[in-house]
């Protein structure tokens, strides 16, 4: 065998396409392990990498190392930076939405807030006005002058209650059952002289209950006075009654 | 064949292998992607030339690497040629998968594995794989008649013996072996002093 017979079969046999007697004889050779088969073996390898190595060439993709490294445990450096690209990103759009819904909810809760302190100040507003009407009940009440009128006792429909009055002070009216009104009405009380004209003297509400607490101040000619009354008004009240009186509490025999 | 010697130069100019095989024997996975750089475009190459299939040649490459990687600790990082024993790894991996497919596992085929030992690279110098002789390698190639050419492809990108390649050009084997013999000695006048 001459030294490029040899070449021929290691580099035949290095690309695993020997067969045959010739296939054969290269294992013999490469079990007497020989220095020129070695060399030859290694001559071999490196002209057949070569000679693959000229294949035309093709762009891998991208993934691909991607790929690679991940199946070793490891990222591309890219990919770290990607990833951590990825992750501040994304932080930074859940802070900016958590910010914003954070901000959209804290202005809610506030006008919330506000709402509920205004509330609460109408509703103090209102509990103020509403101690002050009974402060001032109770002290009319407590005048020794004060005379109950009651009304409405055997009457077929509400409102039942009480007329207190005080030739000084004025006329107290709490009431019970009132009928509920409709928008743009108020109730409206009336001194009614005796053989004269309703004088107006004043609008009120009652509560959701019916209830209504209504302080006239003011003195009241208790000689001359016929009755008090009160009717369903529209707002603001009117000059002369418009409506059928819903009570009416004669003065007569004070 | 189409020839590329920037791509052969670009991927086997790296002389200095010897540090990136130590990092690679310390499991260093920047040296995985460094071996990628320098080699994953030709290797991805070669396999694709033999099995005409981006999937697979996919597949093929991360198989092949990562034989490399795994068996990277028999590796001689002082005289081991990394460049050709991962061609060498690339190119078994496709011609195993095309055997594969083509039932030729018989019994008289080599195994591939046993081709592309670790220590079967060591010694070994890469200094064929220079640009300027990947050029002369062309070179050589083009000047080769057709059927030196055809049988040179069916063995390097087919993996088919002698007798595969016989009987699939219809010429007597004796003729085959000539044909292969001439072509492999004229490339090797290329190549020069490392094959010699």
């Amino acid at each position: 065998m001459t030294p490029q017979d040899l070449r021929d079969l290691c580099q035949l046999y290095a690309l695993g396409v020997l067969d045959g007697e010739e296939l054969t004889e290269m294992e013999q050779l490469l079990r007497e392990d020989g220095e020129a088969v070695r060399q030859a073996m290694r001559d071999a390898v490196i002209a057949n990498a070569t000679i693959a190595s000229l294949a035309p060439q093709m762009e891998p993709p991208k993934r691909l190392k991607k790929k690679l490294l991940s199946a070793i445990g490891a990222g591309t450096a890219e990919t770290g930076w990607n990833w951590m690209w990825a992750a501040v990103s994304t932080m930074l759009v859940i802070g900016l939405v958590w910010t914003m819904l954070d901000n959209s909810r804290k202005t809610t809760e506030l006008a919330d807030a506000r709402k509920a302190a205004d509330d609460t100040r109408i509703a103090l507003t209102r509990t103020r006005a509403d101690l002050t009407r009974v402060n001032a009940a109770l002290r009319f009440l407590d005048e020794p002058e004060t005379r109950l009128v009651g009304f409405g006792k055997g009457e077929p429909t509400p409102p039942r209650g009480n007329v207190f009055v005080n030739s000084k002070s004025g006329v107290l009216l709490v009431a019970a059952n009132m009928p509920q009104l409709t928008g743009g009405k108020t109730y409206q009380l009336w001194v009614i002289p005796k053989g004269g004209k309703p004088v107006p003297a004043g609008v009120f509400q009652s509560d959701a209950s019916g209830t209504a607490v209504y302080l006239m101040a003011g003195a009241v000619d208790m000689r001359s006075t016929g009755a008090v009354a009160v009717t369903v008004e529209p707002d603001g009240g009117s000059l002369q009654p418009t409506s059928t009186p819903i009570i009416v509490a004669p003065l007569a025999g004070l | 064949m189409l020839f590329l010697f920037p791509l052969v130069a670009a991927v086997l100019q790296f002389r200095d292998d010897a540090d990136l095989i130590r990092r690679l024997q310390a499991r260093d996975p920047n040296a995985m992607a460094e071996l990628y750089d320098r080699y994953g475009k030709l290797t991805y190459s070669l396999i694709y030339r033999v099995v005409r299939n981006e999937g697979v040649a996919e597949d093929l490459v991360q198989e092949a690497f990562l034989r490399v990687w795994n068996r990277m600790a028999a590796f001689d990082a002082g005289k081991g040629a990394l460049g050709p024993w991962i061609l060498t790894v690339a190119r078994n991996r496709a011609i195993d998968y095309l055997r594969s497919l083509d039932g030729r596992l018989s019994a008289g085929s080599v195994e591939l594995d046993k081709l592309e030992q670790p220590k079967t690279f060591e010694r070994a110098s890469d200094r064929a794989l220079e640009m300027d002789r990947a050029r002369a390698l062309a070179g050589a190639f083009k000047k080769l008649t057709d059927h030196q050419r055809q049988v040179i492809e069916m063995a390097y990108y087919e993996g088919l013996s002698q007798t595969e390649m016989a009987e699939r050009m219809k010429q007597p084997l004796g003729t085959v072996k000539t044909w292969v013999r001439t072509a492999l000695r004229a490339l090797r006048d290329e190549l020069g002093g490392v094959t010699a």
